[in-house]
């Protein structure tokens, strides 16, 4: 009969929290009655409640009879009120003061914030992935002309081989990725809508096993049904709306039917990887019109999920593979899927670098600002102290010892740092869409864990800097000389104020230096001569309507003056990364291997980039022969006396010389210029049209041939870009950068400026008797807004000189990413210094102008 | 005078002890409370009570044996002590005499 009913636990840590506080004798009597409430309140209230009840009960103890005497540490809690009442006094007595030096901070803080949010964001980049540490992404190394070339991916016979052999790889994926076709898809649900051109990848079935997107409906590997596709679930909402698209059919370039399989959640906007649709492999081979066997040299973007974390072991078996032999100039890499974002170029055939050399300038400036701020702040501070003399001399008086000072001044600037921090925060939240909208990058206000573990290190390594000085000044105060009215030192050394000022200014030079050389080399990089006229040139996808009825299309477009001339090619004509060895020439040296650039072209592409031909003809279109048009360091790399009419061999075929033109572009002026070849295609082989139509009427002329392309095209919209733009987009980095720093100089310049107006201000009052006794031996004004400047010439000067190598050093740094890149203009270092002696000296003298106009009496008689 | 003094609440408590007796511990006395006048006070209420009275001594207490319900831990129970007697007594006499000096007229026209 007495079986005892279960019992409920209550929670653990309200127990370990009573026992902390309350007496022994009490803890077992109070925690007996605690216990027996909870197992009632269990019967009828849900456990969430309960506990909540359990919890407000505990903390009904903290009372007087039950608490253990050391909890109650009177003494201390007495002085941290004491400390409290002192703070706010002082923020009422001196608002503004106290107001210029909390928001001047934060004017710091927030700058610091919002480069955290950045680069933590940039950082964030693909780590969601549970495997992340295992998971890497392949690239070849080709050397050859002495340097190497890494281009991601694989080719197909290499990785499938990798596959069967390599113990160490657990998966490895093959996926197609940024191909202008198929990886962008127009889908068109109804035939009366447009298109609806959207961005996806096909992969083989192991993709689903080394990343983990989350499929929200269908299959958890949709990978593995041929002919389905997966959509994200934006797109699918954008083409079905609410309705469910799970088992609907869609024929996919108006020709292959596909299901829609399964749907994925959104991809993050931090992933390297982005696709709004995923398909099979075997799908994408099916549009392309070829089976694995044909594509053995073809090169697929790859990623391997290796079972341990031994990426060289692995590296070292690929490379040892017999298959490599065919391929020996080459060699593959891993490259670490969480470093893929911040280290995305290569020298050398290592990962050198990319994003991660901006983040670190970022982060730099946002460390220089941050120390701008703390020393205006300790400025401001130290500058007030004399006020607070007969506080701490009567503290003192009474007993205070240094350290207990110390500590009431760390508290202080404690609390100032927290109320900073605070505004900061909100001004960040408030500036972050801003920063979004320049970046372009999709930056969220979260408070996580990371961030605020960031946050905490910041206020307490600014509170302890910007506290450190001004509490060991404060309590160092001789309370007899303070309370007997006697002079005391009441500013600090003046040298230390004065080396804080300087390296105040050396910082914002460095900064203003900087910022001019990035946007002297962006400047530079846009108005570079790319070798044509990039205005007014349209480039388009052609379907296989355009192409092949590609002359009367082309002719339909030129009847119209708008459109110059209109050519083709299968490569990109700003962003051509491919780059051949399998070219040799008369003369030869069988064992060398340089690169070429080979770029399918007709007539009409040298005529809308204008390559003029400077030697030869251009491509005889009658005449049925493979033919090539070389530039000028393609003729100087062979080493060909007469080019014209020679044959070069290209691929394995003879190609007729029939042309020399001069160099172009063919890339980001990131890298030099690789010799360029250009052979003859078909029409029917191109993959993207090229238009120069008129610049000075361009809505006009994209309508025309908008309407055109639809007469040769009714099924797909046309999708185009304007090169010029596109040619922008190369350098949105850099732009992003100059932007960002542009934006640092000014906070920079005007905590320089705050900081410059304080001293100085400070320095005034400290001389008003000096002044007033000058003046009445007779000093001019001029003389004594001389005598008042001197020091801060002298501070200019030096800080320029800190800044002049520190400028330079990272100038250089970042220059040297560059294949076309300004020299360091030198004459910025003077214009620095001058700008800087400049703008000191109107600060200083607006600040003497006040003491001049002082009548000196005024002055004296205060004695 | 803080020694005799019985507040209103206290005298509630001292109350309920003795109507409790001999099984008065801080849960049942809320809950016998809680019954009796429909109050609810704060547990932590009751047991600062408790201990204010046995530091004026008109408790004592002892700890009780373990019970499942109470997930092995002691109650502590409480006694009223002879001062706790004469305490209450004394607020019921004073009540009452007070009660008594009222004139019946003073009642009429209620």
């Amino acid at each position: 009969m007495n079986r005892q009913k279960p019992t409920f636990e209550p929670p653990k840590l309200a127990d370990r929290f009573l026992e902390f506080f309350c007496k022994e004798e009490w803890v077992e009597p109070i925690r007996g009655d605690l216990f027996e409430q909870y197992q009632i309140d269990r019967e009828s209230l849900s456990r969430f409640k309960s506990n909540r009840r359990y919890w407000s009960n505990t903390f009904n103890f903290i009372r007087p009879f039950a608490l253990k005497r050391n909890i109650i540490i009177l003494n201390q809690i007495a002085m941290l009120r004491n400390i409290l009442k002192t703070f706010s006094r002082q923020l009422v007595r001196k608002p503004l003061h106290h107001f210029i030096n909390i928001f001047g901070l934060s004017f710091g803080l927030v700058v610091v914030f919002l480069a955290i949010f950045w680069i933590d964001y940039h950082n964030s980049f693909d780590k969601t992935h549970e495997k992340n540490d295992r998971i890497y992404k392949a690239f070849t190394n080709s050397f050859s002309s002495g340097e190497t070339q890494t281009t991601p991916g694989v080719i197909l016979e290499v990785s499938n081989q990798i596959e069967e052999s390599i113990a160490g790889v657990e998966y490895l994926t093959k996926v197609i990725s940024n191909w202008r076709w198929p990886s962008e898809q127009c889908f068109k649900i109804d035939e009366e809508k447009s298109c609806i051109y959207s961005k996806g990848i096909y992969a083989d079935s192991s993709f689903f096993k080394i990343f983990d997107f989350e499929i929200i409906e269908g299959p958890s590997n949709p990978l593995k049904q041929p002919m389905s596709i997966a959509l994200s679930e934006s797109l699918a909402k954008k083409l079905y709306g609410d309705t469910n698209p799970i088992g609907k059919d869609y024929l996919m370039d108006n020709f292959h039917k596909v299901t829609v399989s399964a749907i994925f959640r959104d991809l993050p906007p931090n992933s390297s990887i982005q696709f709004e649709f995923i398909a099979p492999l075997d799908l994408a081979y099916r549009l392309w019109g070829v089976s694995e066997e044909n594509i053995q040299q073809f090169s697929f973007i790859t990623y391997m999920l290796l079972r341990n974390d031994d990426k060289s072991a692995v590296e070292g078996q690929i490379n040892s593979m017999s298959i490599l032999e065919k391929h020996d100039n080459e060699g593959i890499i891993l490259h670490p899927l969480k470093k893929l974002h911040l280290y995305d170029s290569f020298k050398d055939g290592e990962a050198s670098g990319g994003l991660i050399s901006y983040v670190r300038i970022i982060g730099l400036f946002a460390i220089f600002i941050l120390a701008m701020s703390m020393v205006n702040f300790i400025n401001l501070t130290t500058a007030q102290s004399s006020l607070r003399g007969k506080e701490i001399g009567v503290r003192k008086v009474n007993g205070a010892s240094r350290s207990s000072l110390h500590f009431q001044f760390f508290a202080e600037t404690f609390i100032k740092v927290i109320i900073a921090s605070m505004i900061a925060l909100a001004l960040a939240y408030t500036f972050l869409p801003s920063l979004n909208q320049l970046t372009g990058d999709q930056i969220q206000f979260i408070l996580s864990v990371d961030f605020i573990v960031q946050l905490a290190a910041i206020i307490v390594i600014t509170t302890l800097l910007s506290g450190i000085y001004p509490a060991l000044l404060l309590a160092r105060f001789n309370p007899i000389r303070v309370l007997k009215n006697l002079p005391f030192n009441s500013g600090g050394k003046k040298n230390v104020r004065r080396w804080l000022t300087i390296a105040q200014i050396s910082i914002s030079g460095v900064i203003v230096l900087v910022t001019s050389v990035f946007y002297m080399q962006l400047n530079y990089l846009q108005t570079l001569n790319t070798g044509y006229d990039r205005k007014g040139i349209l480039e388009m996808e052609p379907t296989f309507n355009h192409i092949r009825n590609y002359q009367a299309f082309a002719d339909r477009l030129k009847e119209n003056p708008l459109v110059d001339d209109i050519g083709v090619t299968n490569s990109n004509m700003i962003a051509a990364t491919y780059a051949s060895d399998a070219v040799s020439w008369p003369g030869k040296n069988q064992d060398e291997k340089i690169q070429f650039k080979p770029i399918g072209a007709n007539n009409g592409l040298l005529d809308v980039f204008e390559l003029e031909i400077i030697d030869g003809l251009q491509f005889n279109e009658q005449d049925s022969a493979l033919q090539v048009v070389l530039t000028e360091s393609a003729v100087s790399r062979m080493g060909l006396e007469e080019p014209v009419g020679q044959r070069i061999t290209l691929f394995g075929d003879r190609y007729k010389v029939m042309g020399i033109i001069k160099d172009f572009n063919t890339e980001s002026l990131h890298e030099s210029i690789i010799p360029t070849i250009l052979y003859q295609i078909r029409p029917q082989n191109a993959g993207t049209m090229y238009i120069r139509y008129d610049e000075n009427k361009t809505a006009e002329s994209l309508d025309f041939i908008e309407d055109q392309y639809d007469k040769f095209e009714p099924f797909f919209n046309m999708k185009s870009k304007i090169l010029d733009e596109e040619y922008a987009r190369l350098y949105e980095q850099e732009k992003v950068i100059s932007s960002l720093s542009i934006f640092a100089m000014f906070i920079a310049v005007i905590i320089a400026t705050i900081g410059i107006l304080g001293l100085s201000t400070f320095n005034t009052i400290k001389r008003y008797r000096e002044i007033g006794l000058r003046k009445i031996f007779g000093a001019s004004g001029s003389q004594i807004i001389q005598t008042l400047s001197r020091e801060f010439i002298w501070i200019a000067v030096i800080a320029n000189l800190i800044s002049w190598p520190l400028g330079f050093w990272i100038m250089d740094f970042w220059l040297s990413g560059f294949a076309y890149r300004i020299n360091i203009p030198y004459q910025i270092f003077p214009i620095n210094l001058i700008i800087t002696a400049l703008v000191i000296l109107l600060l200083v003298t607006i600040q003497s102008l006040k003491v001049v106009r002082l009548n000196p009496t005024e002055v004296i008689r205060n004695e | 005078m803080k020694g005799t003094h019985l507040g209103e609440f206290e005298e509630l408590v001292l109350l309920i002890i003795g109507v409790l007796y001999p099984n008065a511990y801080g849960l049942a006395i809320k809950q016998e409370i809680a019954n009796q006048t429909k109050r609810s006070p704060a547990i932590g209420a009751i047991h600062s009570a408790l201990s204010r009275l046995e530091e004026k001594g008109f408790l004592k207490s002892h700890l009780a044996d373990a019970t499942h319900e109470r997930g092995g831990r002691r109650k502590k129970l409480y006694e009223i002590t002879a001062s706790g007697k004469q305490a209450i007594e004394y607020n019921r006499s004073l009540r009452n005499t007070l009660w008594n000096q009222i004139p019946a007229l003073a009642w009429k026209n209620l």
